[in-house]
């Protein structure tokens, strides 16, 4: 093949790669989501842009999950301090924690690393 | 054409190399919390890092019946491994620096008060002072009945010996969150600040200010919102005031300490809080290796100059040596 043919190819390969890696960067500025995991597995990624209830069964213990308006609470749970029930509704912020259950629901924080707490 | 070609080529490798330069995260429950490990590393040596975290719960925590602490909390007596006495020795030191205002031998008080439910405890202070723990080369000796509790300096100590230990095998980069107890190694790879928010304490879950900084530091908050006893129709928070076996009560709502050492700003976080505003900065004039961010109960925010440097997204005032 000629010279201009090979610099063609290549040019092209390295556009994709261009693409490719600028999808890739902005795949993980994805908002709106809330990771749940239990014993530190992530089990499951909710979208808060829609109304729903999950029930996550872990053993014999459970955490009922609400989404409404955007935001997620656990609004009952089969643990006895019910402190993941009152944390409320969030989008943002610290994880609600749910620490005799293990489960811990995280948000996805384009603006903070951590909270010191 | 060439130009163009090769310019496209260096443009595409060096985003591919950003794409692929992600962090690897694990999340674990250890010291009766929640903790969020990220490196940029090996999973290796990550899984290294959570193994020491659940070594130190197993040796340090003085509820659990296996552990070295429970054990000398027991005897009264004891021969602690390295890193118990590590701590311990740490500990102590902590405890002098403050005159007492952070004191390990508070486990008394706390059970006394955990242990209430509907009369506030009489605290007990015969047992309480960190002179009665001595210590002997590796064996350590609790007089007048003393207990130890390291739980307001040993998540500080695990953060501080992850970081150790991550350093030690190459990571340049990593972000440790033990229950809220942050530090940092290294600057990010993104070439971004670390942006960590302190706890507002009418809302923990939302930040009142966020610390902008590069390169390793701990972060650790102290609050009278964090835990609480429930007594009669009244909630008392969890810091108690080794001096008067009650909790600490003035006017700050929380202390942020910012330093390189973790395990030294668990506990100033700790004992600040306990001394209040006054007390607290004049100890931050008399010190050279930390700087602090105190959020009172009205809602005002009140830092040291170094730390001043570093808040964003907030309004403050400045204390200055």
């Amino acid at each position: 093949m000629k010279t201009k043919t090979w610099i063609f190819i290549f040019s092209l390969l390295a556009l994709c790669c261009l693409v490719l890696s600028i999808i890739f960067l902005h795949c993980g500025a994805e908002k709106s989501t809330a990771l749940v995991y239990s014993d530190g597995a992530l089990i499951m990624r909710i979208d808060l842009s829609k109304d729903d209830e999950y029930r996550i069964d872990i053993g014999s213990d459970w955490n009922l999950l609400s989404v409404k308006n955007g935001k997620i609470c656990v609004s009952d749970a089969s643990c006895p301090t019910h402190d993941c029930v009152s944390s409320g509704s969030k989008n943002h912020g610290a994880p609600i924690v749910c620490l005799p259950n293990r489960l811990v629901i995280e948000f996805e924080d384009a603006q903070l690393d951590a909270i010191s707490r | 054409m060439k130009k163009i070609a090769l310019l496209l080529l260096c443009v595409a490798v060096f985003l591919t190399s950003c794409a692929s330069d992600k962090p690897i995260e694990t999340e674990i429950f250890a010291m009766d919390t929640f903790m969020q490990l990220r490196i940029w590393g090996e999973s290796e040596q990550l899984d290294d890092v959570t193994e020491l975290i659940r070594e130190l719960d197993r040796k340090l925590n003085a509820h659990n019946e296996s552990s070295e602490i429970f054990a000398l909390n027991r005897d009264k007596n004891a021969r602690l491994s390295p890193l118990a006495l590590e701590l311990l020795v740490h500990a102590v030191e902590y405890a002098q620096a403050t005159d007492g205002a952070f004191d390990p031998t508070v486990f008394p008080l706390v059970e006394q008060w955990q242990s209430a439910t509907d009369t506030v405890p009489n605290p007990d202070l015969r047992s309480v002072g960190y002179d009665n723990i001595v210590i002997s080369s590796a064996d350590v000796e609790l007089k007048s009945s003393s207990s130890l509790d390291l739980g307001g300096i040993a998540k500080g100590f695990a953060a501080q010996k992850s970081v150790e230990l991550l350093e030690n095998t190459g990571v340049t980069s990593a972000l440790l969150s033990l229950g809220g107890n942050v530090q940092t190694l290294g600057s990010k790879p993104d070439g971004t600040k670390w942006a960590i928010g302190i706890a507002d304490p009418d809302a923990p879950s939302e930040h009142i200010a966020i610390v902008e900084f590069e390169g390793s530091m701990a972060l650790v908050t102290s609050g009278g919102y964090q835990r609480y006893y429930d007594i009669g129709s009244k909630r008392y928070h969890h810091i108690i005031d080794p001096k008067t076996g009650f909790p600490a009560d003035n006017e700050l709502a929380s202390v942020t300490i910012l330093a390189k050492n973790g395990t030294m700003a668990d506990a100033y976080s700790t004992a600040l809080f306990v001394m209040g505003l006054e007390k607290a900065t004049e100890f931050w004039e008399i010190q050279n290796n930390f700087e602090a961010v105190f959020v009172l109960k009205d809602g005002s925010i009140i830092a040291t100059e170094g730390a001043a440097s570093m808040l964003t997204q907030c309004e403050f005032t400045v204390i200055k040596r």
